[in-house]
């Protein structure tokens, strides 16, 4: 394309990354708020607290007992034992066949009265995490089909910007806050080469998730077109054995022989994930136990055992290259990340947040010139970077207050805090246009600074886990969400305070910093 | 409590091969009244830098094994050149003003 | 004609001729690469079919992004064409000789 391969791919990093960094930078904040979405759900429900864990033991025959008075006829049973941060609530959910003309379900148990939990009806943690792989209000399918091209575009991005940035190997530690343009180009640079690792690891198991979606072909083609016999394959590989309901009723094993099964046949630190209860009261019915991960590697975390004795059947070992895609996964995922582990899955995220945030915002100041007013290009990117870059974070504070607001018996109320959300995004981008000529950084981060404030606020009058009862009270969710939206807003608030100092010493008579600094 | 040391220790390499270079050396108020010492050194503070970074690789595996310890290994060495980067810029911007 | 002609010599043609062949031909040449691994993973070492194109689609994608970049490394745009047709038409055939 140009005239060495280093600028051919300067070149190729400038544009894949302007064509998609806004929808990437949409991807790794709420991708990154993915590894909170339980804790993001918790505080979406303020009415539950946390059941304490008990033994799996009363977990399961509370859970058996609702299904078998709400959904004895279902086709599968799921149920999560609380006893881990995915469930803090012990949850049922029940399948019926696809023809079937009884609706799924899904309900979270008082373990003490076998009673369904009563909550507010929120979209919770879980749809923002589920926007960074599908986005949202598109047919089903398109989204995750885009996402796939995105991430393609990413990791083309991060080989070329190794190929484009590699003076900066040699000396990773310089970044020139007062220089400008070079600053931005320094943050861009830090912030990437410190976490490129976490970078490739999350962009290329991110492309894993898309290979059926976009390469299909490969396998199918392998088979001679031979679909059926290919997915038959893949089931197998799977370990995932087809069971058909025989059709002759019988009796479900008690819950404390199949518990004390399990947990003979699991590890003594493993912890039951979920359990799948397929065909109950069927002669042929099967119970599956899948458990926690300890680890990115983990051999064997599925136990298949008889519904009607309780006993343990075989278990298949997993093929090597099933492995190989389920580590890219469970990495990609983090599920087995404890606190710490899962603090520094957050901590990369962010920089890779930063990074993509650092390189929009450097190449609109590259380009400009001091001396010219702003063209129309330049205006408009500098619209959609400021409604991008400050407008998400509002537009997720706007997310968790209408949480709070919103009328309780609303009609669809998931729906329109998502609804609120997107709104809120769409206003920060007018604010942008409005104030794109006067400052317009410096408005925005005061805005959401003010958004960060207002959600502590509100928490605090509407629901009775403000700050000082949650703190009264060791509440730790409510607290650490308090105490991160505090702080986030005192460095919105600082960062205000920069921005306003800054624009002070450019207006004053003297400009030989600014013109310096230009030259430079 | 063993992710503290590892952070600690890395933070350290990096730092170590950050001052290896005289560039970075002149920036931090104490050490810059000092002579910078000479190409020898140089050369052992870059290894011992190295060495401490596949120290602290070994304290995860110890601690984590090596499919566990590798991610936290991955993750605390970000960490650890963002916030050691931080710092040194944050001393060479008050030391040139 | 001569008005597409002219484009496909400026600039921003050069680049969609170019998109063209990374992007549609690349992917081409990519599935044709990973259908020629599966199968001859399957047939030279121990691996089951399913497991060999397990494999092979999960570089799939590693093999894409590397003829992207290698498409917009290539000076010449004829060049490009015809090593990138080559490629994927000796990899298609493999693919359905093996």
């Amino acid at each position: 394309m140009k005239k060495d391969f280093r600028h051919s791919m300067i070149w190729l990093h400038t544009w894949a990354g302007l064509v998609f960094c806004w929808l990437l930078y949409f991807m790794f904040v709420t991708g990154t708020l993915g590894y909170l979405d339980s804790e993001l759900d918790s505080w979406m429900k303020p009415e539950l607290s946390a059941a304490e864990e008990v033994s799996l033991e009363t977990d399961l025959s509370a859970a058996v007992t609702y299904l078998q008075a709400h959904a004895a006829d279902a086709e599968r049973w799921f149920i999560s034992p609380a006893n881990h941060r995915d469930n803090p609530q012990l949850r049922v959910s029940w399948r019926y066949p696809r023809n079937s003309e009884k609706s799924n379900g899904r309900e979270l148990i008082n373990r003490d009265t076998g009673e369904e939990l009563h909550h507010r009806e929120t979209a919770g943690g879980q749809t923002l995490y589920r926007m960074h792989y599908r986005l949202h209000y598109l047919p089903s399918g398109w989204g995750f089909r885009l996402v796939g091209i995105f991430t393609l575009a990413m990791f083309i991005a991060l080989l070329t910007g190794v190929v484009a940035h590699r003076k900066l190997f040699k000396d990773f530690f310089s970044f020139r806050p007062q220089k400008g343009k070079a600053a931005w180009l320094d943050m861009h640079n830090l912030s990437s080469i410190a976490s490129l690792p976490f970078q490739l690891m999350i962009t290329y198991s991110g492309l894993i998730f898309a290979i059926s979606t976009w390469m299909p072909f490969v396998g199918v083609a392998a088979y001679d077109f031979d679909v059926k016999s290919l997915r038959a394959d893949l089931n197998e590989l799977r370990g995932r054995s087809s069971v058909k309901a025989a059709g002759e009723s019988a009796n479900l094993v008690s819950m404390d022989i199949l518990s004390q099964n399990i947990e003979a046949s699991i590890n003594d630190d493993a912890l039951v994930r979920f359990i799948e209860i397929k065909n109950p009261n069927d002669r042929n019915a099967k119970i599956f136990v899948n458990t926690h991960l300890s680890g990115p590697v983990q051999e064997q975390n599925k136990l298949q055992f008889d519904g009607r004795s309780g006993k343990l059947e075989s278990s298949k070992e997993q093929s090597g290259a099933l492995q190989t895609r389920n580590v890219f996964i469970n990495l990609h995922e983090g599920l087995f990340a404890g606190p710490a582990l899962r603090l520094l899955y957050i901590l990369s995220g962010i920089l890779g947040t930063l990074m993509v945030a650092t390189g929009a915002i450097y190449y609109a100041q590259k380009r400009k010139r001091p001396t010219h007013a702003l063209s129309k290009q330049q205006m408009l990117v500098d619209i959609v970077n400021g409604g991008t870059i400050i407008g998400l974070p509002i537009s997720i504070c706007v997310f968790m207050i209408s949480n709070r607001l919103l009328a309780i018996d609303l009609d669809q109320r998931d729906d329109w805090e998502v609804h609120s959300m997107f709104l809120a995004w769409l206003a920060s981008f007018v604010l942008a246009a409005f104030w794109v000529k006067d400052a317009m950084w410096k408005k925005l981060t005061l805005v959401l600074s003010i958004a960060l404030f207002t959600v502590p606020i509100v928490n605090f009058f509407s629901t009775n886990r403000g700050l000082g009862q949650s703190s009264w009270q060791n509440d730790t969710l409510f607290v650490a969400t308090d105490v991160v939206m505090l702080s986030m807003a005192a460095i919105s608030l600082l960062l205000w305070a920069i921005l306003s100092k800054k624009e002070l010493r450019q207006q004053s008579p003297i400009r030989s910093s600014n013109t310096h600094s230009a030259a430079a | 409590m063993t992710i503290f040391a590892v952070l600690i220790i890395s933070c350290l390499g990096f730092s170590c091969m950050a001052f290896a270079k005289p560039k970075h050396w002149k920036v931090i108020p104490f050490l810059s009244r000092l002579r910078h010492p000479g190409k020898r050194i140089q050369e052992l503070m870059q290894y011992t830098g190295a060495i401490l970074l596949i120290l602290a690789v070994y304290t995860c595996q110890l601690n984590w094994g090596w499919a566990l310890g590798l991610c936290f290994y991955a993750g605390a060495l970000s960490i650890a050149l963002f916030f050691v980067s931080l710092v040194i810029s944050y001393f060479e911007n008050t030391v040139k003003n | 004609m001569k008005k597409l002609n002219a484009y496909f010599r400026s600039y921003n043609g050069q680049v969609l001729l170019r998109l063209i062949a990374a992007i549609l031909i690349g992917y081409l040449a990519s599935n044709a690469i990973g259908v020629v691994m599966a199968k001859s993973l399957d047939r030279w070492t121990s691996l089951h079919l399913s497991e060999a194109s397990l494999y092979a689609s999960l570089s799939a994608f590693f093999i894409y992004s590397v003829i992207i970049l290698w498409s917009f490394s290539v000076r010449s745009q004829k060049k490009l064409w015809r090593q990138l047709s080559v490629l994927t038409f000796i990899f298609a055939v493999l693919a359905y000789v093996i």
